[in-house]
């Protein structure tokens, strides 16, 4: 990882807010231009990494760089090139749609006479053009999160951060925010951090996670390989409870094709593969006439990692 | 009542004229006859009956309005053959007219009684009085009163009469008012106003050097275009231009102002309420004020409000 | 530099955009007028008796109905501060405007900054307009120009109202700051102004005459008794105000110091100079202007600290 390629680097990075540790330790670096899924049960630390990227507050120990900078020293810097959307956005109900992001865009330093033509740019990318007189209360909870997104544009950012995007939206339109946040990775290259507890969405649009629980980073790949890491290498965990287990029923079944693992617990087996290998078991296991009392298999990795993470609470 | 009342006087004096009026014409029937007989019987003159009057002021004066009060004595003699006299008796009755000019209303009167009709002793002097009561105002000059005493017996034509003259002397009076008759008036200050004023002569006589003065606040300035009038035909009116010139900075509101005309004999005076209005340019500068402060407000509005 | 100027025209756009600035407008604009109306009234019935400094009486002046425009003015300001200042800081962060703001490239204090120049510019709109216009109906019914002194008198004035309602408004920004509620800032702010309007006299009085007596009191007594009612008052920004704006526009007022003379009587006293004038109430004036300053201050300090939440 060379520090070019990465756009946001954590060093040992902790918040404590009264003596309660909320970021722990936590060392990551997510590269330019990708989508990163920040993943972790409400109370994770989530947002307070994020407010620590955006130096909107500071960290207990260790630091934090966004694009070169560091984000508790160079905070001006910083917010420059980083849109933030926070887990509950809000616009001044009061104002149109395009008042808020002339006002996002006059605190942006851009010129006057651009403000319009950049006004009517982002709103086309979300695909407001015809609210854009509306007054922001007006509008649905989508068209806000949109308006969001064409608020953080606005300053044409180089990365974004954006805390809990599918939160309380319906799953067409949480849909539709999850392909422009990947439009707009492709058209403009932007890097994006995605804060969330729903797995199965991010799963769609993040090639990459992070697992953050109590603070701790304790995960951190694709999706695939944190899987796999979880279940000892392997894709599908195959659970086993039987009558009795043997040494040498264990052998035969190490010997079936894409196996990678078995664990044995008491009379229970767990088979760690590469594929759905249960009719090769069940036929084993009668052949080596064993009774076998239950069998399940356990192929969605991001499922099980909410139950080891985020029912803990 | 009241109307009775009031013309009570009146009815008096005319009921006594009638009556004079027709006890005199038999009287003076008697007196033709009794000429016819004196003429036949020549006899020496005895001691003829007579009445005298007199009075130490038969000519007085009295001021305008007030009543003239004549005071005189008559006296009767009886002579030596007072005429139908009864035996024994020791008086006569006279019957009392006055002639007076109109205008006025004269009585005799004894005492607080009027006396139509008098009864005179023998011998003595009996002290009465003639009230003249000007009923309009009197032209200044002299008037003629004539008191008759008739004899009330029938036949009889003795008579006597005194005269008095009452003096009207002449009456001074001088009014000041304004032109339009209104007593308040409004003026702009800083500059001078002009406004006019009246003074008529109401007295009875011409009046000579009536001097014109007014009574102004502070700091203004009060000039009349004549300060002194020589002299003025009774009736006259003249028309006085007066210039008052408030000072620059006068708060504008209600402010008295007091003229006055004199004479010797009389003066009046009275208020003149004045209104000072702003001079037009402070108007037009406060009205100016305050267009820029509602404008700037307009536009501040316009240019920040989101309406 | 620019931020401040964005927050703050967006600010001052937000008040004079608002129902809360037109009403609170019409409400001082009828009053104003209104004892202007009563004002002049009595100046034109007693034109010739007045002094030289007939052009401050339009302020000063007031009727039986009607209180003089000062006093409705002693009224307002705390009001408008108030209105202008309560929810500055907690209503950005409950509409969850102010992280979004703070993601800006701009100075946190941009925002607070920016928040209290337009609530103050607003409030010396009104004011100054309100005072103008009322100048302005002045010179047109009196017909008289004020004094070269008496318009720096009239300026002063403003500039004690902008910074009397500075302190109300820094004060209520302070309680947007510390408190989530907006209800719950309004409520405190508003609180102490009635404390400070109504209660503080009555409990001013009771420690006066618990401590000095009245009944049966000789002059010295009285003295004491006035003395402490005062310096009690004197806790209040409102009587500083008060005296400050009474020395200043009525020339030949002094502060009252209750000598033997004073309880006998007041005798008749030359107008005093504008420097004298503000030499009695010097003391008022700079314990408003740092109240005011402290207020904020204390806000500014207590915001650029607080910790942003996400939610
Ligand atoms: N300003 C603050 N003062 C004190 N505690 C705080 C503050 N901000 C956050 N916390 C606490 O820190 C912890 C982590 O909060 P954070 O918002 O980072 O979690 P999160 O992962 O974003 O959770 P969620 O999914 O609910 O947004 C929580 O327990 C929260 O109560
Ligand atoms: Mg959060």
């Amino acid at each position: 990882m060379s520090e070019d390629n990465n756009i946001i680097i954590a060093k040992d990075l902790s918040k404590k807010y009264n003596e309660h540790l909320v970021v722990d330790n936590l060392n990551l670096a997510i590269k330019k231009g990708e989508i990163f899924g920040l993943l972790g049960p409400n109370g994770a630390g989530k947002s307070t990494f994020i407010l620590m990227a955006m130096g909107l507050t500071e960290p207990s120990s260790g630091s934090i760089n966004v694009a070169g900078f560091n984000s508790t020293r160079q905070p001006l810097e910083v917010k420059r090139i980083t849109g933030y959307l926070p887990e509950k956005v809000g616009f001044y109900e009061d104002m149109s749609a395009k008042g808020n992001l002339t006002y996002t865009a006059e605190l942006n330093n851009i010129p006057y006479r651009e403000i319009p033509k950049k006004v009517d740019e982002v709103l086309e990318i979300v695909t407001l053009t015809k609210n854009k007189n509306q007054l922001v209360k007006t509008l649905s909870k989508g068209m806000k999160q949109r308006l969001g997104i064409a608020d953080v544009l606005i300053k044409d950012p180089r990365l974004v951060f954006f805390d809990e995007p599918t939160e309380g939206l319906d799953l067409k339109v949480a849909n539709q925010i999850l392909q422009t946040i990947l439009d707009l990775n492709k058209q403009k290259n932007i890097t994006f951090l995605l804060s969330s507890h729903q797995l199965n969405l991010m799963q769609k649009v993040c090639p990459r996670v992070g697992i953050l629980s109590r603070g701790k980073l304790i995960g951190e790949g694709t999706v695939e390989n944190l899987g796999r890491n979880l279940f000892g290498g392997g894709k599908y965990r195959i659970e086993l409870e039987l009558e009795k287990v043997t040494d040498g029923l264990i052998e035969k079944l190490k010997k079936l094709d894409k196996v990678v693992n078995i664990n044995k617990v008491d009379n229970q087996l767990q088979v760690i593969c590469d594929k759905d290998i249960r009719q090769d078991i069940s036929r084993l296991i009668a052949a080596e006439d064993i009774l076998m009392t239950r069998m399940d298999m356990k192929q969605d990795a991001l499922e099980e990692i909410y139950l080891k993470y985020f029912k803990e609470e | 009542m009241e109307i009775i009342k009031r013309k009570l006087p009146v009815f008096f004096i005319i009921l006594s004229l009638t009556l004079s009026i027709i006890l005199m014409v038999p009287a003076a029937l008697f007196a033709q006859e009794e000429e016819t007989t004196e003429e036949e019987i020549v006899e020496p003159e005895p001691e003829p009956e007579e009445l005298i009057f007199d009075t130490k002021l038969p000519k007085i004066q009295a001021k305008e309005g007030e009543t003239f009060s004549f005071n005189f004595d008559v006296a009767y003699k009886p002579g030596d053959e007072p005429f139908g006299i009864e035996e024994g008796k020791s008086e006569k009755t006279f019957d009392i007219t006055v002639d007076y000019p109109t205008g006025w209303i004269a009585a005799v009167a004894s005492g607080s009684t009027e006396a139509p009709a008098i009864n005179l002793k023998f011998n003595s002097t009996e002290s009465l009085r003639l009230v003249a009561i000007p009923l309009i105002t009197q032209q200044p000059g002299e008037y003629d009163f004539k008191v008759t005493f008739n004899s009330a017996v029938e036949g009889d034509t003795l008579e006597g009469s005194i005269e008095f003259t009452a003096v009207a002397p002449p009456t001074y009076e001088i009014n000041l008012t304004t032109k339009t008759g209104m007593l308040s008036t409004e003026l702009t200050s800083g500059k001078d106003n002009h406004y006019k004023l009246i003074v008529t002569n109401n007295s009875s006589t011409s009046v000579e050097n009536i001097s014109l003065s007014s009574t102004e606040p502070e700091g203004w300035q009060v000039s009349f275009d004549k300060d002194k009038i020589e002299s003025m035909e009774a009736d006259e009116k003249i028309e006085i231009d007066v210039t008052i010139n408030p000072p620059e900075k006068t708060i504008a509101g209600d402010y008295m102002l007091t003229f006055g005309a004199s004479s010797e004999n009389s003066n009046d005076s009275f208020d003149l309420r004045v209104t000072v209005e702003t001079p037009t340019i402070w108007g037009i500068v406060g009205i100016g004020i305050i267009v820029v402060v509602i404008i700037g407000v307009a536009v501040i509005f316009a240019r920040l409000g989101r309406r | 530099m620019r931020s401040i100027l964005t927050v703050y025209r967006k600010e001052l756009t937000d008040h004079f955009s608002s129902n809360k600035f037109l009403v609170l407008l019409a409400l001082i604009y009828i009053a104003g007028l209104s004892s202007t109306y009563v004002a002049l009234q009595n100046i034109r019935e007693s034109a010739s008796g007045l002094g030289k400094y007939v052009f401050l009486y339009l302020f000063t002046t007031g009727g039986d109905v009607l209180p003089s425009f000062i006093t409705f003015i002693s009224f307002f300001i705390p009001i408008i501060g108030i209105i202008f200042g309560f929810d500055a800081i907690n209503s950005e962060k409950n509409s969850g405007n102010l992280s979004r703001l703070l993601s800006q490239p701009i100075y946190r204090d941009s925002v607070i900054n920016g928040k209290f120049l337009a609530g103050i510019t607003t409030l010396s709109i009104i004011i100054a307009s309100i005072v103008f216009i009322i100048s302005g109906i002045g010179l047109f019914s009196i017909g008289v120009p004020p004094t070269s002194e008496e318009i720096l008198r009239i300026f002063f004035f403003i500039f004690i109202c902008i910074f009397y309602g500075g302190f109300w408004m820094g004060l209520s920004i302070l309680f947007s700051v510390i408190m989530e509620k907006t209800a719950a800032s309004i409520l405190t702010a508003i609180a102490i102004w009635i404390f400070l309007m109504f209660f503080l006299p009555i409990i001013a009085n009771a420690i006066a005459n618990g401590i000095a007596p009245l009944e049966n009191a000789s002059v010295a007594d009285q003295i004491r008794n006035f003395n402490i009612g005062q310096g009690i008052l004197r806790i209040s920004p409102s009587t500083l105000f008060a005296e400050s704006i009474a020395i200043l526009l009525v020339p030949t007022a002094r502060l009252f110091q209750p000598t033997l003379l004073n309880i006998v009587q007041t005798p008749p006293q030359n107008p005093l100079s504008l420097g004298q004038s503000l030499i009695q109430v010097w003391p008022q004036l700079v314990v408003i202007v740092a109240l005011a300053i402290i207020c904020f201050a204390i806000s500014y300090i207590i915001f650029m600290r607080q910790e942003i939440r996400s939610t």
